[in-house]
């Protein structure tokens, strides 16, 4: 949708398919197809830990994998832009997220009211995309009954912070259906302090599931039920014949066409996951960065907390 | 502009026109041979859609660059030789200095060689005031000047003679009084092993080894580079503006309305079948036939296209790469392009008052080796957020 190209559908369907096991947080999705969907490499237990912690970084930073699409790809470009995204980082705290989080952005706005010439905006990580320095986010809420979108690119300077007031997943990887739900599940209180995990706690996954409004919907809500897990259509309206003997096949616990076909497309999965020899190139080359700025932003932190 | 050289095989030629008179040697309305032009003599300027100006297949003056004789089966041994003996040519001792050529300095009205350019991919930069621009990364590869050739020599050759003819109605591409010849560029080195030996000919004077892609540019006396010569990203300035000259991506067979901009038909309100085919094609009873260069679906893509006034917003002097403006840089990631720098009169060196490069590029003619070890390891445009500078909280 956002993208231009691929519909929500697909690219949902793409993530859903490449995830493969993680030591901590495993949503609903990726359990179903654990057994089914390709594995990029199977962990003995041999494997050094600091190799395990890597191999999840391509859930922490899944910017910094490039796009698969052989047809773009260039070493040369992509080491440079990565060279940028570390510089960047060090400016600015990018924040471990995920979709479904609650985040505050604060951006430079010239067009601003305020004599300092920052916006905060405050909201629900809806979507996240984009690879390298074009990453970008979408936070939703709610805004005196109507709800507001906005699209936030990570490596963009004019971007001066972001927090995470809450570090959790939801059950789907986008939540496009929160247009078609009640406000009241996209809401965030503008005024909301971080809510701080305990040191080496897994992610919390969010099993909300939501009820959303009567049609008209933006989307074919009731074709995606096999793939998105985190909306309901058990509000009580008067559906065509089809539609409704496809809502009771769901009921019924069968899996979609889609999902039937998809897992077993391994040349699919192989198409859109970068192979994993590049992935631990990849990460050999920024992980010390990326750990060094970790920890300097930890040791603040706690300077912080004890003041 | 910049053509295919004579002798020198050219992977990047420009498009052959189908219409020169040129091509039968003669001029047809000088000789009296054609009638007066009249309105209904319908001629068409190079702008015309009627006459298409595209041509796929080399020049017929090319030499020949990969069809080899294939040599008798070798041993291992000997092929090991070959190899031995190809680095030796190439990587070993210097032969005695000949003199250097004199290097000039810049004028009003100079041109200096380009360089032959891979594009490498796409990449957002922001400026100082909070914009996002995309950006093209050019990597400069390899390259090195392989040959002057003088205009005296060029002007014999099949090309020169095509652009001192006169065309009826255009521009002609007959250079400036100030250009003394033309400079050929040459990128990637491979394995002579691949080539004819005429082609790997053309690089024993100066010492090269043969190149993948080779180019030509027009110059003027001040702006001779010696043959041999390496050209880097610092051969460019950051600020400004290039042209940029290469294959456009290829699409297939297309239809009118992605081939010409035709509008097509409703999709619904009765049409029958015809919902993106061109219409008509006559105009009447006149002319009852089809012109010829009546726009109708065929192939797409793949046309040799100049791309003009781009700017280069940053430098990389390690990797030699170089950050130009926009996404429409012609052909996919990993094409060669002609990089040279721009002739638009309002973005030339002279015109360029507010980023201060009214004196010309910082090195002319080219960035020698001398200053290349003295040069950062990136530099940007005054107007390019550095990601290493804080954020932006100003305009």
């Amino acid at each position: 949708m956002l993208h231009g190209c691929l519909s929500p559908l697909s690219r949902s369907l793409r993530r859903s398919c490449s995830l493969s096991t993680r030591a901590f947080s495993i949503t609903q999705q990726a359990c179903q197809h654990q057994e089914n969907s390709y594995q990029l490499g199977n962990e003995d237990d041999s494997t050094s830990r600091k190799e395990m912690s890597r191999r999840d970084y391509r859930f922490i930073f899944p910017e910094f994998l490039p796009d698969p699409n052989p047809e773009w790809r260039n070493a040369v470009r992509e080491r440079l832009e990565r060279k940028d995204m570390l510089e960047r980082r060090e400016k600015i705290e990018i924040p471990e997220f995920y979709v479904g989080s609650y985040l505050a952005v604060t951006a430079f706005d010239k067009n601003s009211p305020h004599p300092n010439k920052m916006s905060r905006f405050v909201g629900i990580c809806i979507d996240r995309g984009g690879t390298g320095l074009r990453a970008w986010f979408i936070l939703r809420n709610s805004i005196e009954g109507q709800g507001v979108e906005f699209m936030y690119h990570m490596y963009n300077p004019t971007v001066l912070k972001i927090e995470v007031l809450r570090l959790e997943q939801r059950l789907d990887e986008e939540l496009y259906y929160l247009r078609d739900a009640p406000l009241e599940y996209s809401s965030v209180p503008f005024d909301m302090e971080p809510e701080i995990l305990p040191e080496g706690s897994t992610v919390p996954v969010n099993t909300k599931v939501v009820p959303l409004n009567p049609r008209p919907w933006t989307q074919n809500w009731e074709r995606f039920q096999d793939l998105l897990s985190g909306y309901s259509l058990h509000n009580p309206f008067p559906t065509p014949g089809k539609i409704r003997k496809q809502m009771r096949w769901m009921a019924e616990g069968n899996d979609g066409w889609q999902l039937q076909t998809l897992k077993f497309d391994l040349m699919r999965d192989y198409r859109n996951t970068v192979p994993a020899e590049e992935q631990a190139q990849i990460w050999e080359e920024v992980a010390d960065k990326l750990e060094a700025r970790d920890k300097q932003m930890r040791r603040v932190a706690t300077k912080r907390a004890f003041i | 502009a910049l053509s295919g050289s004579s002798p020198a095989v050219s992977g990047l030629h420009p498009t052959v026109s189908g219409l020169n008179p040129a091509t039968s040697g003669l001029n047809p309305a000088a000789s009296g041979l054609l009638p007066a032009l009249t309105s209904s003599f319908h001629t068409s300027t190079q702008l015309d859609s009627r006459i298409k100006r595209s041509a796929r297949h080399k020049a017929f003056w090319h030499i020949k660059k990969l069809n080899k004789v294939p040599d008798e089966p070798i041993t291992g041994e000997n092929q090991a030789f070959i190899r031995d003996y190809i680095d030796h040519k190439y990587n070993g001792p210097l032969k005695e200095e000949f003199t250097p050529w004199a290097r000039g300095s810049w004028e009003i009205g100079s041109r200096r060689p380009g360089v032959l350019a891979i594009k490498i991919g796409v990449v957002p930069l922001w400026l100082k005031n909070g914009k996002r621009i995309m950006t093209t990364m050019l990597q400069i590869q390899d390259n090195h000047v392989v040959k002057f050739t003088n205009r005296a020599d060029y002007e014999r050759t099949h090309m020169g003679e095509r652009d001192n003819t006169p065309i009826y109605t255009g521009p002609m591409r007959k250079k400036a009084e100030n250009v003394v010849g033309f400079i050929t560029v040459g990128a990637l080195s491979t394995d002579p092993q691949k080539y004819t030996k005429d082609y790997c000919g053309l690089f024993t004077e100066a010492a090269l080894m043969p190149k993948r892609y080779l180019a030509r540019f027009p110059v003027t006396e001040n702006a001779l580079i010696q043959p041999g010569t390496p050209l880097t990203a610092a051969h460019f300035t950051p600020g400004q503006f290039v042209d940029v000259y290469g294959r456009t991506q290829e699409r297939g067979f297309q239809g009118v309305m992605k081939r010409w901009g035709f509008a097509g038909m409703p999709a619904s309100h009765g049409v029958t079948k015809s919902h993106r085919r061109p219409g008509g094609i006559g105009s009447g009873c006149d002319k009852s036939r089809v012109w010829p260069g009546q726009k109708m679906p065929g192939w797409v893509g793949g046309l040799y296209k100049w791309h003009k006034g781009l700017r280069i917003w940053r430098i990389n002097y390690e990797e030699n790469v170089i950050y130009v403006s926009g996404v429409a840089v012609q052909g996919a990631v990993g094409s060669v392009l002609q990089v040279c720098d721009t002739k638009l009169r309002a973005k030339r060196w002279e015109s360029l008052k507010k980023e201060g490069l009214t004196d010309g590029p910082k090195h002319f003619p080219t960035a020698f080796e001398e200053s290349i070890k003295e040069l950062p390891e990136e530099e940007y445009f005054e107007k390019v957020h550095q990601f290493t500078a804080p954020s932006i909280t100003t305009v």
